[in-house]
């Protein structure tokens, strides 16, 4: 054995070592399909991943749809797909249909969502509202019909009163933390499917008040002024991106999933789809219109990701756990 | 006289009788220069022979008896009128022959109509073939949105395969039968809505000649053209009397005086009278008959 | 009553009415013209207004990248291609059954039914289905086609109980990335591993320096991204290893490559391949050899080398004869080596043994990516890769009982250098990784006519789905048409011995053809600008490819446009513009072929 033949022979094991080790970040040799279904309002993130997660990977072929966070998990629960958009946190009985399909899976938050309460730029006379003057605004069994009857000393003129369309998720989630479960929203509203109908709306009279996402709020905040609102440690918050990553301006601000199949996070791509999504969430999210959630919540659910930890962490003994995200994610 | 030759159906030559000359698409195109001297070589003295027969044939329309107790012979190669006011029946006797009365929901029959010696209200009876020996011409001409060629070979190739040439002859020969040739032998692929009404039912008795019946049915086939069509009409029927038995349902009784050889009279729903045309309209046996060819009503 | 007394009578009864003012009759014709007129007038300039408000805000989008890019959440960079495509297929799929089943319905209804209270009952239901909400159809359309009712033994969209035109391969990857893929015979087939001499090969790189010509049975595989993969078939393939010194006297071509990146003169495998393939087409001879070579590239970047016949142009497009040049390490003869071992020794891709050296023995593993580097994996874990003095390659028909026994039994020759270092080390087995099978990476290649049951969420499902919606309107609109066609007509041809089909056939149908014809096109019209059913049946919207069958998935304009319809800012409400207009073309276009058709048939019938 000559001492050539040896030092040659190393270098070939160096050389197919640290091409192994580079391939394993290398996403163009992952192939596949990967279909992901549900909220229409995540879609703008899944949808910014799975664009950029194209280019990396060709040979995966991923499929976003806009099925709804209830319709996604209903064929997410069937085992039709593999990543579910959520913007809420999975139901006890979604839970329940996905163990009578045999469907295990992992939860990922992504994003923040902000509600925005937009007022006319005209409007001087409120400086905050509290959710209890939203209530007494928005909700069926209120009798107030001008903004002196929401507070005293406000003027006495009729309140315009503007939402997005009843099936869309933003007004779900404006039910939800107004009306509650036993309380409905009042029917007699200007109701758009189009949110810039909304903001056009809302602009153009001096005395209304609507609500819709922070995105919207955020791309059109030249036309609209957004309403501070006091949160339950009893302060007044402007919706932006610190007060919302902070988790201060609640409880108008929620955070969006991502549900991943555990079965399909064996799969290659799909593990490489979401170690993909961990890692550009934050930017992207940013860059559609949502806010970034703290770096250590990705930073946990890459761990929970990578450990397979199944299950909701907003659901404990079938009731619902409340809280901000990373106390949450802790 | 000729032998049957072409026919493959085995019903049709066992329904032809050996002593009467056979009329079929291809015959007529082999032999159709030669027609006056085959007809010639017919004994005129022959008895007429009964083509067509009813014994108590009724009809109904649902629960409306439109016929009564029927009977009628047709003789072979002779034009029979069927005259009497509107509404008589005769239109509906008519598409009994060649059971058109199928179309209509509820029109039923009983009693006997023979064609040959066969019940042709037989359920069983190939309707197809039935149409096939008893050809039609309706009141309007209603010739087809296709070209004149087309409209001749049409009904020919529902029953036949032809070869290209062999199709031309038979619709030369048709139209030629039909007397319409020289009219419109320079456009046979034109649209036959482009002729007069009165070359459009030449062109549709063409057609009806086309598929080689036996007899040929006209209803009122000149009630929508002008007097000067509808001579040619009457020119036309007269001659092809020679080949078929030609049954004609008119309103006209100058007409069927002009055309027919027997005539008969209809008067709702019964059959009134039947003679030689000739005998009927000078000497109607019945006061009816009389009545209606005096013009007292109708 | 006389005949003159009734005449008085009734001109008394002819005036008897009062007169109407002319002047006022014309008045209330003129209104009534006028108001029509107006009305009309509003209904086009709101048309214009639309169309003109449409066109401006969307023709600066109108560019051919729009055409040709995916979604995207950059404004810039959507494009409709997989929306335009998709609304395409299902316009196609709808189209191509709503019009038999359609007229065919009508045909029975119109042409052959008895008129009873059964025939009109469901005439009555037809009517009243053109007016069911489209949604409704949506969610008939999920649970027919899509699930096909989730019958027993049908399977579910993702696993279906019958599917007709798929390919399974297990995929594993080597040290360097390379795939190697293997046919399996069903998706539920045990996963084998790749020990079973049947390892596919994705050869980069090939050596010259021992050149043992080896008949593979590959295949190639079209890949939709990366150009193509190399299968090999699932037979046995041996390499016969031997001392082939010709291919030596190529040093020439060994070009600036050093010992440690050796960059033979040919990197690839020989692949007589598509011509497509070969992008960059030079021809070079091979000093040593008579024959020549093609070289290329593929869309992957790997090279690629076709041996170039007498007659060039015999390289015939998707010629399916494959040679793969491999080169084997040079195996000599060891001192220590018993008699009675075979010259020759049979080596087969991912076969594995065990490496004897001295008194220990390792397990090896053969594999492929590169045949250059004869692998055997090193698979006691803990133990550093050494050089050793004597590495054996163990015939694997010894394989069991070695095992077995776990005695020494060298079969084979020592490989160790022979005169050349740097070509010794790229001849000489060493250890590598080598193949890493990866778990689950179970893959399915559809053909063109792939075909599934249930249906699922592909273009099939989603055309049959328009198709229900539309239906009812096809039908009406051909009983319509049929019931235009004057009775006479049909008399004509019964009465010649026509049976009922060739009075259809030859004249009822072709004389309502057009406006057939015409009630489709106002169906398809609508069928094509539907979201709402296709949205109910689940399907997606970002997708970045075209449907390549009719079971694939798919997504349609009326839902993109929807969807940037609804984003904040202006340059997705432009995007919808661009999009508007682009389903109007596609309308447009197929109304054109529609027209067209009809003014075809029309001719036939002049």
């Amino acid at each position: 054995m000559t001492r050539p033949f040896l030092s040659v022979f190393l270098a070939g094991v160096t050389l197919a070592l640290t091409m192994a080790a580079g391939s394993s970040q290398d996403y163009r040799r992952l192939r596949g399909a990967i279909l992901i279904d549900g909220s229409s309002t995540v879609y703008p993130i899944t949808e910014a991943v799975a664009e950029e997660f194209s280019s990396e990977a060709p040979r995966v072929k991923t499929t976003v749809g806009i099925s709804g966070t209830g319709g996604g998990f209903k064929r997410f629960a069937a085992g039709e797909t593999d990543v579910s958009d959520a913007s809420r946190a999975i139901k006890a009985k979604e839970v329940d249909a996905c163990t009578k399909g045999g469907v295990e899976f992992i939860e990922i938050p992504v994003a923040y969502d902000g509600l925005t309460i937009v007022l006319n730029k005209a409007n001087d006379w409120v400086d905050h509202l509290t959710v209890d003057e939203l209530k007494k605004i928005y909700l069926a069994s209120s009798s107030a019909k001008t903004w002196s009857d929401v507070r005293a000393g406000w003027p006495d003129k009729a309140i315009k009163v503007y939402s997005p369309g009843t099936d869309s998720g933003t007004f779900d989630y404006f039910k939800e933390v107004v009306a509650g479960k036993t309380d409905s929203i009042r029917s007699d509203m200007q109701v758009s499917e189009d949110d810039n109908v909304l903001v056009r709306g809302v602009a153009g009279d001096v005395s209304s008040i609507g609500f819709f996402g922070c995105a919207y709020y955020f791309e059109n905040a030249g036309q609209l002024k957004a309403c501070p609102i006091i949160n339950k440690e009893g302060k007044a918050v402007m919706p932006n991106k610190g007060t919302i990553e902070s988790g201060a301006y609640n409880p108008f601000s929620r955070p969006l999933f991502i549900y991943v199949n555990k079965t399909s996070a064996e799969r290659p791509e799909v593990q490489g789809f979401i170690e993909f999504y961990l890692e550009n969430a934050g930017e992207l999210s940013e860059e559609v219109g949502y806010v970034r959630l703290p770096d250590e919540v990705y930073d946990r659910c890459r761990t929970n990701f990578k450990n397979g930890r199944t299950g909701t962490q907003f659901l404990k003994d079938g009731e619902k756990v409340h809280g901000a995200l990373p106390a949450i994610y802790k | 006289m000729h032998e049957p030759t072409t026919h493959s159906k085995p019903s049709d030559t066992e329904l032809r009788d050996e002593g009467i000359p056979k009329v079929d698409v291809m015959s007529i195109a082999e032999r159709a220069p030669k027609t006056e001297e085959t007809m010639s070589n017919t004994p005129d003295t022959t008895p007429p022979r009964t083509m067509i027969s009813t014994r108590d044939f009724s009809s109904w329309y649902g629960k409306f008896k439109a016929l009564h107790e029927l009977n009628l012979d047709i003789p072979e190669r002779m034009v029979t009128a069927l005259i009497g006011p509107s509404g008589c029946g005769k239109s509906t006797f008519l598409r009994w022959i060649n059971r058109m009365n199928d179309t209509i929901t509820g029109a039923r029959s009983t009693g006997a109509m023979t064609l040959g010696g066969e019940d042709i209200t037989d359920s069983r009876y190939d309707v197809v073939d039935l149409r096939r020996r008893v050809g039609m011409v309706f009141q309007r001409p209603n010739p087809f949105p296709k070209s004149i060629f087309e409209n001749i070979a049409y009904g020919a190739n529902l029953h036949r395969k032809y070869s290209r040439s062999d199709l031309e002859q038979l619709v030369e020969h048709s139209l030629r039968q039909a007397a319409i040739w020289d009219e419109v032998k320079d456009r046979l692929k034109d649209s036959a809505l482009g002729l007069s009404g009165g070359q459009q039912q030449r062109l549709c008795i063409a057609r009806a000649i086309a598929v080689g019946p036996e007899v040929l049915l006209m209803d009122e086939p000149c009630s929508a053209l002008d007097p000067r069509s509808s001579a040619a009409i009457e020119e036309l029927i007269r001659s092809l009397r020679e080949q078929y038995t030609i049954v004609v349902v008119t309103h006209n009784m100058q007409q069927a005086a002009r055309i027919s050889d027997i005539t008969a009279f209809f008067y709702e729903g019964h059959l009134i009278e039947t003679n030689e045309t000739e005998k009927l309209f000078t000497r109607p046996a019945e006061k009816q008959t009389d009545d209606y060819i005096s013009g007292r009503f109708g | 009553m006389s005949i003159a007394s009734k005449g008085n009578e009734l001109s008394r009864l002819t005036s008897a009415g009062e007169a109407r003012s002319g002047r006022r009759r014309e008045l209330i014709n003129r209104v009534f013209y006028l108001a029509c007129l107006s009305i009309t007038s509003i209904a086009i300039v709101a048309l214009t207004v639309l169309l003109v408000t449409i066109a401006v805000e969307g023709w600066e989008g109108l560019t051919p990248e729009f055409l040709t890019n995916y979604g995207s959440r950059k404004p810039e960079s959507a494009g409709v291609k997989a929306a335009l495509w998709g609304s395409v297929w299902i316009c196609c799929v709808c189209g191509i059954v709503a019009l038999p089943i359609g007229v065919g319905t009508a045909i029975y209804l119109e042409e052959f039914a008895a008129k009873n209270r059964f025939t009109s009952f469901i005439r009555t239901n037809i009517s009243n289905l053109a007016g069911v909400p489209s949604i409704v159809y949506g969610i008939i359309g999920l649970t027919i086609f899509a699930r096909m009712f989730g019958l027993p033994g049908i399977g579910t969209e993702t696993s279906p109980g019958l599917s007709i035109g798929s390919t399974w391969y297990d995929t594993f990857y080597d040290a360097d990335g390379g795939r190697l893929m293997r046919e399996v015979p069903s998706r539920d087939a045990p996963a084998l591993p790749l020990e079973t001499g049947q390892a596919a090969l994705f050869i980069n790189e090939l050596d010259v320096s021992q050149v043992a010509d080896v008949a593979l049975p590959v295949q190639i595989v079209e890949d939709d991204a990366s150009g193509f993969t190399v299968v090999i078939a699932p037979e046995e393939i041996t390499i016969t290893v031997g001392e082939t010194s010709a291919t030596r006297e190529t040093p020439g071509m060994l070009g600036e490559s050093d010992a440690m990146n050796p960059r033979p003169w040919n990197d690839t495998i020989a692949l007589m391949t598509s011509e497509r393939t070969l992008n960059e087409k030079t021809l070079r001879d091979a000093p040593t050899r008579t024959a020549r070579w093609l070289e290329g590239t593929d869309s992957l970047g790997n090279d690629l080398i076709v041996p170039v016949p007498e007659d060039r142009n015999s390289i015939v497009t998707g010629d399916a004869g494959y040679r793969l040049r491999a080169v084997l390490p040079r195996i000599t003869r060891s001192e220590a080596s018993s008699d009675s071992e075979p010259e020759k020794i049979d080596v087969r891709y991912g076969d594995s043994g065990r490496v004897v050296a001295g008194r220990s023995w390792r397990e090896y593993r053969v594999a492929g990516r590169r045949p250059t580097r004869y692998v055997l994996h090193q698979l006691t874990p803990g133990v550093e890769d050494e050089p050793l003095a004597n590495w054996a390659l163990v015939d694997p028909k010894y394989r069991n009982e070695f095992i077995e026994t776990g005695q020494e039994h060298v079969v084979a020759d020592v490989v160790s250098d022979d005169t050349d270092t740097s070509r010794s080390a790229r001849g000489t087995v060493f250890a590598s990784d080598a193949v890493d099978p990866l778990k689950g990476e179970r893959i399915e290649r559809r053909s063109w006519y792939y075909f599934q049951l249930p249906f699922g969420k592909g273009v099939f499902a989603g055309g049959l789905t328009l198709m229900l919606v539309i239906l009812p309107v096809v039908i009406i609109a051909s009983v319509e048409a049929l019931r235009a066609v004057p009775n006479s007509l049909r008399q004509a041809s019964l009465a010649m011995g026509a049976t009922q089909w060739q009075t259809v056939r030859q004249v009822t149908l072709p004389a309502s053809i057009p406006m057939i014809m015409t009630g489709s096109i106002l169906a398809m019209s609508r069928a094509i600008g539907e979201a709402a059913p296709i949205l109910v049946l689940g399907v997606a919207l970002f997708i970045t490819r075209t449907p390549e069958n009719l079971m694939d998935q798919f997504t349609i304009l009326p839902m993109q446009i929807y969807n940037w319809a609804g984003r904040p800012g202006d340059s997705f409400q432009q995007l919808a513009a661009s999009g508007i207009i682009i389903l109007l073309v596609v309308l447009l276009t197929f109304n054109a072929a529609a027209i067209l058709i009809r003014h075809r048939l029309q001719k036939t019938l002049k």
